[in-house]
């Protein structure tokens, strides 16, 4: 069932422009609300909506189970003792992403200034799965008291980062968009996956499966659920100003 | 017979791939080969230029949390079935962080690890001294290089046995910085028991081997290996009853080596350097003492690789074997001969290769071996060129 929820009425009043008090104060907004059209983010939620929606993840997870598996039996690079055995499983938040495929528009967003991290910790990557957007610069660092050695040749970003020791970071930049696959040449068994968004309108679910993409501008839009190694299922969804869509998926 | 075993073998892991707690993987390799058209060892298929390819199959099941059965299946373009590595293991047992092994296992010397797969060594071949055949005969107490046929071919058995397994158990485990091993197996380093009758063990003792490696830091690994034991199986005849007087206990092998692992960044380093006795003294050959002295040799190997760009990696081995000098009196048409010289023919092998991975999968090898051996009135022509393509699955 969709459910539809108003956001708040849009609260501003314009006073008339002959007004010279009125005339500054006009100014002043509109060059404020062109700035933020620019930079995509902090669109007023006045003219914006939201997504909403749910996953339900009823198939086993292959891919976890894989990386799992060939992190116990790894023959030359980890005898595990039965401490660094137990680590928690991947969690719904670090494999799963709803994530708008385009916009329509070719524009650029403004990037965090704090880069995400994908890290290497027991022998294996967490997140799973780590959205980004363009332009976005990554910190790999190492965790574990052996050294990885992170690469990729997918398309979007070829890049080899070398040996490097705990306690250690080194930073990559993904300049286009697309689907990275990483890997550690070390250990063969660990993968991890950089979805390289053109647009902020993402979201991770949280560990029961609720997501929330905010500051959506109104259109129609491909909405994308990526679990673990692929995008599993698309749906369009509709979003209108001071609205909210609601989209579940199952899998 | 061997052909519908391995595709047996292959549908029954393949189908038990289904359940979680089996993991199947394995490498494939296809390739192209041109030796130069010499007369040695390393010469293949007489120098013609050849196609050759190689199937790996690695199946691992885990039974419990402690303990997994893990298997390695390899067949080549002759078609022979090999079972390398077929070993039950118990991984720290009682939490105390010793884990241990049993069955045919691979054994804990040197720092060969992965690089026994195609998709692991940046070469062709394994380190010289896993691959030179010496002219100690396998299975007599002789020595090809006293026969004038055999004085280049050699056809007697390696320092290491390539890539080192046999028949029985290991214990190992980490301890803080330190790694340490002990194995008990049927053959020895040399001769392991695979090549032994019904594949049990050819004579009445056991190969030991004790292994101890630290990582000071990370990418530093030194390792130290011992091994001892008989090489040679028991002399008997067809009717079972021994022909010689030789004990083969009386003649152990030793052989003690230390390794070294480097890496940072995008270079890697992996030495090897050893000293080997194969006690020989008075052993009797046809009634005829042919060594009065031990035979011993000296094996070293440095390889490194440096990814020059995310996909291209550029490597280069250089391994050598010397060994000792021997008296003896060699039987010929005019009587016999003095013979004073290397038991075996002192080789130096240069490699260098080109990788380029395709995708992660898929790797491309193009590797050139410079053999050279010493001894003789000319060096052999035996370089050979291999191109060679490697997936893993």
């Amino acid at each position: 069932m969709k459910r539809i929820r108003k956001l708040n009425d849009i609260p501003q009043r314009i006073e008339s422009p002959l007004d010279r008090q009125g005339l500054r104060r006009w100014t002043v907004m509109l060059v404020w609300l062109v700035s933020l059209s620019c930079s995509g983010y902090g669109q007023r939620s006045g003219s914006t909506g939201e997504i909403h929606g749910e996953i339900t993840i009823k198939t086993n997870d292959e891919l976890s189970d894989e990386i799992f598996r060939g992190r116990m039996m790894s023959r030359y690079t980890s005898d595990l003792s039965t401490a660094e055995k137990s680590i928690e499983p991947y969690s719904v938040s670090e494999k799963a992403v709803v994530y708008i495929e385009s916009t329509g528009e070719s524009k650029s967003y403004t990037v965090p200034d704090e880069h995400p991290q994908l890290n290497q910790r027991d022998l294996i990557f967490r997140p799973l799965v780590l959205p980004i957007v363009v332009g976005t610069t990554v910190d790999f660092p190492n965790n574990d008291k052996v050294f990885h050695n992170v690469f990729s040749y997918s398309q979007p970003k070829e890049f080899d980062l070398g040996r490097y020791p705990q306690g250690k970071s080194k930073s990559v930049t993904f300049e286009k968009p697309g689907v990275v696959n990483v890997y550690c040449e070390i250990h063969q068994y660990m993968y991890a996956t950089i979805l390289v968004l053109e647009n902020p309108f993402y979201a991770v679910p949280d560990d029961d499966g609720v997501f929330v993409i905010h500051n959506v501008p109104p259109g129609t839009y491909q909405l994308s659920f990526w679990y673990g190694r692929k995008k599993v299922a698309t749906k369009n969804v509709s979003v209108k100003a001071n609205e909210v869509s609601a989209v579940n998926f199952s899998f | 017979m061997q052909k519908f075993l391995m595709m047996i073998l292959a549908a029954v892991w393949c189908v038990s791939a289904a359940w979680s707690q089996i993991e199947v993987s394995g490498e494939g390799s296809v390739g192209y080969l041109k030796s130069e058209q010499g007369f040695s060892q390393y010469v293949i298929d007489n120098g013609n230029p050849t196609f050759i390819w190689r199937w790996d199959l690695f199946a691992n099941m885990r039974i419990s949390d402690n303990v997994s059965l893990m298997s390695n299946f390899r067949m080549l373009q002759d078609e022979v079935f090999h079972i390398d590595y077929f070993a039950l293991r118990v991984t720290d047992i009682g939490s105390t962080g010793v884990n241990a092994q049993m069955g045919l296992i691979d054994l804990p010397f040197g720092n060969l690890g992965n690089r026994r797969f195609p998709k692991e060594n940046p070469f062709y071949d394994l380190p010289l001294m896993n691959e030179h055949l010496t002219s100690l005969c396998e299975s007599d107490y002789k020595l090809w290089v006293l026969e004038p046929q055999f004085a280049v071919k050699g056809d007697g058995v390696r320092l290491l046995d390539q890539g080192l397994y046999d028949l029985g158990v290991e214990a190992f485990g980490r301890f803080g910085i330190f790694d340490c091993a002990a194995a008990l197996v049927n053959g020895m380093i040399s001769e392991t028991g695979v090549y032994a009758p019904k594949g049990l063990n050819a004579n009445s003792g056991f190969g030991g081997i004790l292994r101890a490696a630290a990582t000071p830091m990370t990418g530093l690994t030194i390792g130290v290996s011992y091994a001892t034991g008989s090489f040679m199986e028991d002399q008997h005849d067809d009717t079972n009853s021994a022909i010689y007087q030789e004990d083969p206990s009386e003649y152990p092998q030793h052989i003690v080596m230390g390794d070294v692992d480097f890496s940072v960044g995008y270079f890697t380093m992996y030495a090897q350097a050893g000293y080997n006795v194969w006690t020989f003294n008075d052993a009797d050959d046809d009634n005829r003492k042919i060594s009065h002295s031990d035979l011993k040799a000296f094996a070293y190997s440095v390889e490194a690789t440096y990814a020059l760009t995310p996909r291209l990696t550029l490597a280069a081995r250089a391994g050598g074997l010397l060994f000792n000098t021997i008296e003896d009196s060699v039987p010929t048409f005019s009587g016999l001969v003095h013979y004073s010289g290397h038991w075996d023919r002192d080789e130096f092998r240069l490699e260098t290769a080109l990788n380029v991975h395709v995708s992660r999968e898929l790797l491309l090898k193009a590797v050139y071996e410079w053999n050279r051996t010493y001894d003789v009135s000319q060096d052999p022509l035996d370089d050979v060129f291999i191109l060679q393509s490697v997936v893993s699955f």
